[in-house]
């Protein structure tokens, strides 16, 4: 990282300076946010249902609307999920894929729809580790990639999340979706970002199948929170993430399957 | 109507009534270079108000009836020249002019200053001349010419150091940039901080804003025509400057003496060399650097012909020994014959040639994987001048181009995971014919009036999408090479006049339609290298302007002073805009990302400038509002662009203290960008996410900064002339917003912020400039 910022620093022969501002936020009406996560296999099945707030509120404020979920499958299945506390409904599911899923959510009487197909899991084969030296863009350490085969003529969207050393990473810059247009049916062998890590490091790293609205919804939040700082550069025109919620509110509901894997990285 | 047509064939029939008439032919030229001078005014005293103007070529031709006259030859930067010409043959004359040779000659020579910003028809034009402007204080005192055109009224920048700019409210993709009459397409090196035109090589520059002749065609919003010098047709000469950034390296001479020459120019960064001296590996194998190079050559054959070879070529440099590797560059060149079909008909014929590529390379060997993106066009025109008489020219002609473009080209080695498989290429015939009057009917009033026609075709081989409302593909069909996919055409009238009040006084007007059938996809804020240029196709139409300017010009104490306020209204067309979170990067359906709406633009310009004495200089106001309406954007409501800054003021001064030392400073203020601003925010994916509710609804602060330079010119009559140039970015060190970001707090993700990243202050340069 450091050697970056010195790269950056030649590149432009003065730093760029940053400072805190007080800049004057409007108020406006509190939009809905709904969001689920459907995961392949016997899980609890969460819908979080929130409003946004403004901008520079720190403080959470607790969601006080009366709602009702419901999940169904296009196999006639169908499933009320229970209300844990306020914004918040919990039940524990036996997803599968291929199936198509439907999410009910009555805010105060308005009903909100949603639907997600399961897609079929993409297996980690395995993980390869290459030791590096510095150079300007990465840190000395392991490079680690992703062993895994795109099924051939299908469109397959993924997802990478990992933990380092028992930490979920959260940064912008640990953020990664794929789609499959630049690498259909190939064994592929996926970076872990464009970082390396130290000898022994611990690393639990998940790979999640997502499907087409999946894969635009975490797209287009990436773009939102400057994820995608490649050579293509931050938005110019900032917008919300493409929700699949009918009605004109935020969040998504999303059914994925994922494959994990757990390793220590070796000694040098 | 009829008798419109009438009165059109009684003007356009010379001679026909009147006495016998001469023709006085020939090229104006600087004395010392023998270099052709465009666009000097060249009047038939004792006649009021009769003249013409030298071409892009420094070709001019005057037809009078036969008498006595005195030739008053003028430029801007050289002595007036006064040539009695006893008119009984028609007669072929070169005009050399001698530059005015120090700064007291400029305060000597009063009574020389043209006027013809006030007695030309064409209005919305900013010329400069490189050697005018090279006072000007720049960003790392890299002498940039479209810097100096971004303090004239009705451009704007895009950005702090950037090149990219704004010419009343049109786009970045709406200029077109010519290079000897070569497109170029993406005119930045070093992420947008400086262009692609090195001033040493650059002879002549003019930016259309409004009205802009019948001849050019292809962009909405202006023309910036770009000419490369010749090269010095009396001795040889080698000049050149060393830098902050870069150095600069010019050699022009003589092929044979007055009548052919070439040029020579290079420039070249040289950071990259200091990286390899660092003990860090990691710094030592890196790579960065820019260069160009425009070479020239013209060869005179005989007295009617004329030969130019023109070529630029430029790229950026950016990698990490073999694991890293992003270039990106253009490649111009130009083949041209002049003819002289008579003393009065003036013909060039241009073969063009224009390529912009961008490359990445990833890993060596088996695992390599490598993309190149390529926009290359062929082109031929053909222009005819036909200067009837004194008060009539007949501009005719033709263009055609033919466009490829490479989106994707992958390299994938066989280890590589990724396919190696190259989006589709398309295609694209664009052409267009053009025919255009420049009428004086007397000594008050002229007019221009042109008409252009384009066609756009494009075609296959490729295939063609069908998209729903939403993005998605609803059909595809597959076209045979050359088959029409798509085909746009339109008309598009130009007009201006002009009503000249006295002598020192005029109103203009003007009108025109401009088609745009390329367009340049860009979802950040600046130019980028891997910005994508799309031609229109069966989803994107081509983008249409329409506008129209009124003016007044006058100048003050022998033209000592010019002034101008110029206002216009645009109306833009579809216009292109994208759906959040568009994915524009190496996508073979990149049409379904956009969505398309309407422009309007209108604004007040005031232009203030001196050009003679100790202290010259201009003030440059623009009072203007830029918006766009989309149907899928803010509710479908007017919302202001980015660029639609409310306020834009440049003050430019230079103050020759003596004939060595001279002063000069600028001072720029401007209104802050419009922007997206975040309503609220909200938690999914575990974080804290920024709502938005209105398309820049907001502002970011104002932007302010003064610009201090001082050149000293070596003492005269030694064997090299030289001269030291330093200068002071941002004097006062003005902390300017180059973006608002809003994010959560590093120690506590809970608590948001918006922070202000801002870039020069107090940047410092030096600069030495020699000449042989």
């Amino acid at each position: 990282m450091n050697r970056i910022f010195i790269f950056s620093l030649i590149l432009l022969l003065a730093s760029s300076c940053e400072t805190v501002i007080d800049v004057d936020l409007d108020s406006t009406e509190p939009a809905l946010v709904i969001e689920a996560l459907l995961q392949e296999g016997t899980h609890e099945f969460e819908v979080k249902i929130s409003r946004t707030q403004d901008y520079f509120d720190a403080e959470v404020i607790p969601f006080e609307s009366q709602t009702e979920v419901t999940l169904s499958s296009n196999l006639g299945e169908s499933w009320v999920i229970p209300q844990e506390n306020a914004g918040l409904h919990k039940k524990e599911i036996s997803a599968r894929s291929g199936i198509l899923y439907t999410l009910t959510v009555s805010v105060d009487g308005t009903e909100y729809q949603a639907v997600s197909q399961l897609p079929e899991k993409v297996s980690i084969d395995s993980l390869t580790f290459e030791y590096e030296d510095a150079n300007p863009f990465l840190d000395e350490g392991y490079e680690v990639f992703i062993n895994f085969t795109d099924p051939l003529e299908i469109e397959n969207y993924y997802r990478v999340l990992y933990d380092e050393d028992g930490v979920p990473q959260r940064e912008s810059e640990d953020y990664q979706v794929v789609d499959d247009q630049l690498i259909d049916g190939n064994e592929v062998e996926l970076p872990l970002f464009r970082k390396t890590f130290p000898p022994q490091t611990e690393l639990f790293i998940e790979l999640r199948s997502l499907n087409e609205a999946g894969y635009d919804y975490y797209f287009s939040l990436g773009d939102i929170i400057g994820a995608q700082n490649g050579p293509g550069g931050g938005n110019a025109a900032p917008g919300n993430p493409v929700s699949n919620w009918t009605g004109d509110i935020l969040g998504y509901f999303m059914a994925y399957s994922s494959d994990t894997i757990r390793t220590v990285l070796p000694e040098r | 109507m009829i008798r419109h047509v009438c009165l059109l064939l009684l003007l356009c029939s010379p001679g026909l009534l009147l006495a016998q008439k001469f023709t006085i032919s020939g090229n104006v030229r600087d004395a010392s270079t023998g270099e052709d001078l465009i666009g000097a005014t060249i009047l038939a005293a004792p006649l009021q108000g009769v003249g013409t103007y030298s071409n892009e070529y420094g070709f001019f031709s005057l037809t009078l009836p036969a008498s006595t006259y005195t030739l008053q030859v003028r430029y801007s930067g050289y002595r007036l020249l006064e040539k009695e010409v006893s008119l009984q043959e028609s007669q072929r004359i070169n005009i050399e002019l001698a530059p005015l040779e120090s700064t007291l000659d400029v305060v000597e020579i009063v009574a020389e200053k043209e006027n013809s910003n006030v007695s030309e028809t064409q209005m919305g034009l900013t010329k400069f001349n490189p050697k005018d402007v090279e006072t000007v204080p720049v960003l790392f005192g890299e002498k940039d010419i479209i810097k100096v055109i971004q303090l004239s009224p009705g451009v704007k920048t895009a950005g702090e150091g950037n090149t990219g700019f704004f010419v009343r409210g049109g786009g970045l993709d709406q200029n077109l940039i010519l290079l000897d009459e070569a497109a170029v397409y993406n005119p930045s090196h070093l992420l947008g901080f400086f262009s692609v035109f090195n001033s040493d090589a650059i002879k002549d520059v003019s930016l259309y804003k409004g009205g802009m002749p019948a001849e050019y065609g292809g962009r909405a919003s202006s023309v910036l025509d770009i000419r490369m010098k010749e090269g010095n047709k009396k001795e040889y000469d080698l000049s050149g400057g060393i830098g902050l950034i870069s150095s600069r390296m010019t050699v022009e001479g003589p092929i044979q003496k007055d009548k052919s020459s070439f040029i020579v120019s290079g420039r070249r960064t040289y950071l990259d060399l200091f990286l390899n001296l660092s003990s860090d590996e990691a710094i030592s194998n890196s790579n960065l650097f820019f260069y160009d190079l425009n070479t020239k050559a013209n060869l005179q054959l005989g007295e009617k012909d004329r030969l130019f070879v023109s070529g630029y070529f430029g790229q950026d440099n950016f990698g990490f020994g073999d694991e890293f590797g992003f270039n990106w560059g253009n490649a111009t060149g130009t083949l041209r014959w002049n003819h002289l079909f008579s003393d009065r008909l003036f013909s060039n014929t241009s073969l063009v040639f224009s390529r912009y590529t961008y490359e990445f390379n990833f890993g060596t060997g088996e695992e390599a994987f490598g993309l190149e993106s390529v926009i290359q066009d062929f082109s031929i025109k053909q222009d005819f001048s036909l200067f009837a008489n004194a008060k009539q020219k007949l501009k005719f002609g033709f263009q055609a181009i033919r466009h490829r473009f490479e989106p994707g080209n992958i390299n994938a080695g066989a280890e590589s995971s990724f396919n190696d498989e190259d989006t589709e290429p398309k295609y694209a015939n664009e052409g267009g014919v053009y025919l255009q009057l420049d009428q004086t009917i007397n000594d008050r009033i002229s007019f221009n009036a042109g008409l252009r026609y384009s066609i756009f075709d494009y075609v296959g081989e490729g295939t063609a999408y069908t998209f729903d409302s939403r993005g998605e593909i609803i059909s595809e069909e597959f076209f045979e090479a050359g088959e029409s996919i798509q085909l746009y055409q339109g008309l598009e009238p130009r007009f201006s006049m002009k009503y000249q009040l006295d002598d020192n006084k005029s109103v203009k007007a003007s009108y025109n339609r401009n088609y745009q059938y390329l367009h340049l996809l860009t979802n950040s804020t600046t130019s980028t290298p891997t910005d994508v240029w799309v031609p229109s196709s069966n989803n994107v139409k081509p983008q249409i302007a329409d506008q129209v300017s009124l003016g007044y010009f006058q100048n003050f104490l022998d033209n000592t002073y010019e002034f101008s306020a110029e206002t216009y209204y645009k109306n833009l067309q579809n216009q292109i805009d994208y759906r959040t979170g568009a994915d524009l990067f190496v996508n073979n359906t990149i049409e379904s990302e956009l969505v398309y709406g309407k422009g309007h633009a209108y604004g007040l310009e005031l232009f203030l400038r001196k050009q003679k004495g100790v202290v010259t200089g201009w003030v440059s106001y623009t009072l203007s509002r830029t918006l766009r309406e989309f149907d899928e954007i803010n509710n479908g409501d007017l919302f202001p662009a980015r660029q639609d800054r409310i306020h834009d003021l440049s003050v430019v001064v230079n103050y020759n203290m003596t004939s060595r030392l001279s002063l000069s400073a600028n001072f720029i203020y401007y209104t802050g960008d419009a922007v997206t601003y975040p309503a609220g925010r909200y938690t999914v994916d575990d974080r804290v996410v920024p709502y938005y509710t209105e398309r820049n609804g907001e502002r970011i602060p104002d932007y302010h900064r003064l610009d201090l330079g001082v050149t000293l010119k070596g003492k005269p009559g030694k064997k090299v002339d030289s001269s030291w140039n330093f200068s002071l970015y941002n004097a006062y060190g003005r902390e300017n917003a180059f973006s608002i970001e809003f994010r959560e707090n590093e120690n506590n993700p809970q608590q948001t912020e918006a922070v202000k990243v801002s870039l020069f202050r107090w940047v410092p340069s030096v600069t030495y400039n020699f000449s042989f």
